[in-house]
């Protein structure tokens, strides 16, 4: 009995400190943000698409003349017009292949990304939008202000209406393949940018029964690291130990949506935008005073906090009905001071693709997943049979002791 | 010479000629360890079979390992983990037994307070304990920068760092350590000299040094009870062993040890197949940069504590370097800092109890606040907790057994 009460108190202990620098910790090192949102309903007051009603024909023509002159479309014998080293020279990336699309991105995802590119990708903070989509146009210009023209057109820019967009996705979904593999996806997907170098070909008869597996060259990005970081502000990292450096937790958030920015910082952002702007208020109303005490006054002001001017946030009146009560992002992008997340755009894949894409990943960075679960119970196994049998051998020898 | 005698058999051949029989005597059968005894005297066996883990998952990982800057990440991550058949099983054992060589350290170390192992006559093994929880810990340390992960790179950064506020010679030594202003390859190769010999070597001696101090005041039990060893083992081999007090090592006292080192393998596998994780932070799976500092930086969790006691101070670095130094050592100090004659658990020693519980409590306040970002109320609660440290030992503890010394009149 005072063995197990012994016990209970070590795991007790034991089991504390576990919670406390394990989950506790990663739970306020990482707070949560939005929910996974694969209907990317944030686009929708943007536009509703009914791809179902979209015309192949027409939209094969109008891809001809909106789209083909940057973008392949290999499945169909359209070559790209320009090699991957003078593409991104041109355009900062190589603009992908657009046969496989149809499959891997969502369709209303992929509408919306033809009508307004930086929109769809969450990439506001560096590229203009299209104003012309905004209710509040005066405030969205000036939103642009100082930013790059993003390197594909908006729909607009293109002379495309909303029935042509829909035609063109209805067209990229009809040519679609019906299957891919994993690796596949992860190609079309994320090896334009990123390069996964512990992906030498071993594991291709793995993603597809057809292919032999080998060494070779490894999975190299298409797009220059240094092309990259000047069109996006950070090099794309090598993606070989993405499945053990984020976990697939959070693999499966981040794809879905790289601007997934924690919900406590985008209210921090709000408070501190409005601190700051009520600071300045009080600053300008220091106008007629003597230099000296401008100066010492603006000094106590710069150290006053949101408690001293009883700034708090203001109801949510923003949000889509979708959007949970603390989620205040509308109003922090109507603001412009929305907390940027990774420089990474958001790309619009499907639930399915997605999936795929981080199977691609743990395939590669977690080879021996399924042999380590294999061998555990095997060990686990082993370690309780001889317990088994010492248990008994303790119990003889000792049988004679008390 | 000694008279060789024709050999009846291999053992009697090999016992003539190395004494092995006496040696069986000496070490095993006629060691005799106290029969009143709990499984938490089996840490001890427990830690021998963590520490014999990471010396054989260590020489196979050294077969492929390359202390180099530009190769060492890939050779842990890409060579030994993914194409080196088996290689992982070595890596994730190494890793979870150095996380898990911790907790029974720790457990370990807490039963020789709680039960008063430490002193009056027990001080060697206690200092041989201590120094062995030391190098223990430059073993962690040093073995933590080898995958070359980021957080191998920055705890190596900050943490050498902290001897930089040492007077006078800080910066020098901080460079000399390093082998370059900041941490790199040279830094690698020669964390990797102490990880892979330096440090093993003088592990294992100090291992020696801990088992033979136990030889002469012999290992404590649970009440405490003072047992006349010889009076004991005589009754034990005149067959009276229901009423002997002691039990030999071999096969007595083993046989419940190995028993329960079965039952610790069972959670051991399990740890490294399936929950690994706490012992080989994500983090670390990103290659180092030197450019790209994590957003949080934290030590494995068998630091946080001290660690947290250095940031404890957090208005002042100099006095929370001068904390962090003393939390290092001051337990060394206890077999003096507890001036109480009386072994016996803390559960019959009231005054003493508070302050065993206190710290245990402070200790787990430490780790937890240790890991987490010192904002708002945090840094309060860090800093409270790493007085109380200090106050628990250098003053509570004192106060308590002078007051326990007078009670019991001695």
């Amino acid at each position: 009995m005072r063995e197990i009460k012994i016990f209970i108190i070590v795991a007790v202990i034991v089991g504390v400190i576990y919670w406390g620098v394990e989950p506790l910790a990663h739970s306020i090192m990482h707070p949560s943000g939005a929910p996974v949102d694969f209907a990317y309903k944030d686009l929708d007051k943007f536009g509703k698409f009914d791809i179902s009603k979209g015309d192949v024909a027409k939209g094969k023509d109008s891809f001809a003349t909106a789209c083909a002159s940057c973008h392949g479309l290999e499945s169909q014998g359209i070559k790209a017009p320009m090699d991957d080293e003078t593409a991104g020279t041109s355009f900062g990336v190589v603009p992908p292949d657009l046969s496989d699309m149809g499959y891997m991105i969502d369709h209303n995802f992929l509408a919306h990304f033809i009508k307004d590119p930086v929109r769809a990708a969450k990439l506001s903070a560096k590229f203009q939008v299209d104003c012309s989509l905004d209710k509040d146009q005066a405030n969205c210009e000036k939103l642009n202000e100082n930013k790059a023209m993003f390197p594909m057109m908006a729909a607009s820019g293109l002379g495309l209406s909303d029935e042509d967009v829909t035609n063109i996705t209805a067209y990229l979904v009809s040519i679609a393949p019906k299957a891919m593999s994993d690796k596949a996806v992860f190609i079309n997907a994320c090896n334009r940018c990123h390069a996964v170098e512990y992906d030498k070909g071993q594991y291709d008869n793995i993603f597809d029964k057809n292919a032999k597996s080998g060494y070779g060259d490894a999975l190299h990005a298409h797009t220059k690291a240094e092309f990259v970081e000047k069109y996006l502000g950070a090099k794309a990292p090598d993606l070989s130990m993405m499945i053990r450096s984020r976990g697939e937790h959070y693999l499966h958030d981040f794809i879905n949506n790289p601007q997934n920015v924690p919900l406590a910082d985008i209210r921090n952002a709000i408070l501190n935008s409005m601190l700051n702007e009520a600071k300045n208020k009080e600053k300008d109303s220091l106008a007629n005073l003597p230099q000296e005490q401008k100066v010492a006054k603006s000094k106590e002001i710069d150290l006053k906090t949101i408690e001293d001017y009883k700034i708090t946030l203001p109801k949510n009146t923003m949000k889509d009905e979708w959007q949970s009560d603390d989620n205040y992002t509308n109003l922090a992008l109507q603001m412009g001071v929305m907390p940027v997340g990774k420089s990474m755009p958001r790309f619009g894949l499907n639930e399915k693709a997605q999936a795929q894409v981080v199977k691609y990943l743990e395939q590669v960075g977690d080879s021996k997943k399924e042999q380590r679960e294999n061998v555990g119970y095997y060990l686990i196994g082993i370690s309780i049979l001889l317990a088994i049998i010492a248990y008994f051998w303790k119990l003889k020898i000792w049988r004679d002791l008390h | 010479m000694a008279k060789i005698k024709e050999s009846k058999n291999l053992a009697d051949w090999i016992d003539q000629r190395l004494g092995t029989n006496t040696l069986t005597k000496v070490l095993m059968t006629e060691y005799w360890i106290p029969k009143n005894i709990n499984w938490l005297w089996a840490m001890g066996v427990v830690l021998l079979f963590l520490f014999t883990m990471l010396v054989i998952s260590g020489i196979f990982l050294l077969m492929y390992y390359k202390p180099d800057g530009n190769l060492a990440f890939d050779a842990v991550n890409y060579t030994i983990m993914q194409e080196v058949g088996f290689g992982w099983v070595w890596r994730h054992i190494h890793a979870v037994a150095a996380s898990m060589v911790f907790v029974i350290i720790y457990i370990h170390m807490f039963v020789a307070i709680y039960y008063g192992s430490y002193k009056r006559g027990r001080e060697m093994i206690w200092i041989g304990g201590m120094l062995l929880f030391v190098v223990f810990s430059a073993e962690a340390f040093s073995g933590y920068m080898l995958p070359w992960g980021q957080m191998s790179y920055w705890a190596a950064t900050v943490i050498t760092n902290l001897f930089g506020g040492i007077p006078f010679i800080g910066p020098d030594l901080v460079e000399w350590i390093r082998g370059n202003y900041i941490v790199e390859d040279a830094t690698l190769t020669r964390f990797f000299m102490l990880h892979v010999f330096l440090l093993p070597v003088v592990i294992m001696l100090l291992i020696a040094l801990h088992f033979y101090s136990l030889r002469i005041p012999h290992v404590n039990n649970q009440e405490g009870e003072e047992i006349d060893f010889e009076e004991e083992a005589q009754k034990y081999q005149a067959g009276k062993v229901k009423e002997a007090k002691v039990i030999p090592f071999w096969p007595v006292f083993l046989s419940k040890d190995i028993f329960i080192v079965c039952l610790f393998m069972i959670l051991f596998f399990y740890l490294v197949c399936f929950h690994y994780d706490f012992a080989m932070d994500p983090i670390n799976f990103d290659k180092a940069n030197h450019l790209a500092t994590p957003t949080h930086i934290y030590p494995e969790w068998y630091f946080l504590w001290s660690y947290e006691v250095l940031r404890g101070f957090f208005f002042s670095a100099n006095l929370g370097l001068i904390a962090f130094g003393i939390a290092q050592v001051v337990f060394f100090l206890l077999p003096w800092l507890d001036r109480s004659p009386v072994i016996k658990p803390a559960h019959k020693r009231p005054g003493f109890a508070v302050f065993y519980w206190l710290l245990i409590i402070d200790l787990i306040v430490l780790t937890v606040y240790g890991k987490l970002p010192p904002d708002g109320n945090a840094k309060y609660i860090g800093f409270v907790a790493s007085i109380g440290f200090l106050i628990l030992i250098f003053i509570v503890l004192p106060l308590v057994t002078i007051a326990e010394r007078k009670k019991v009149g001695k």
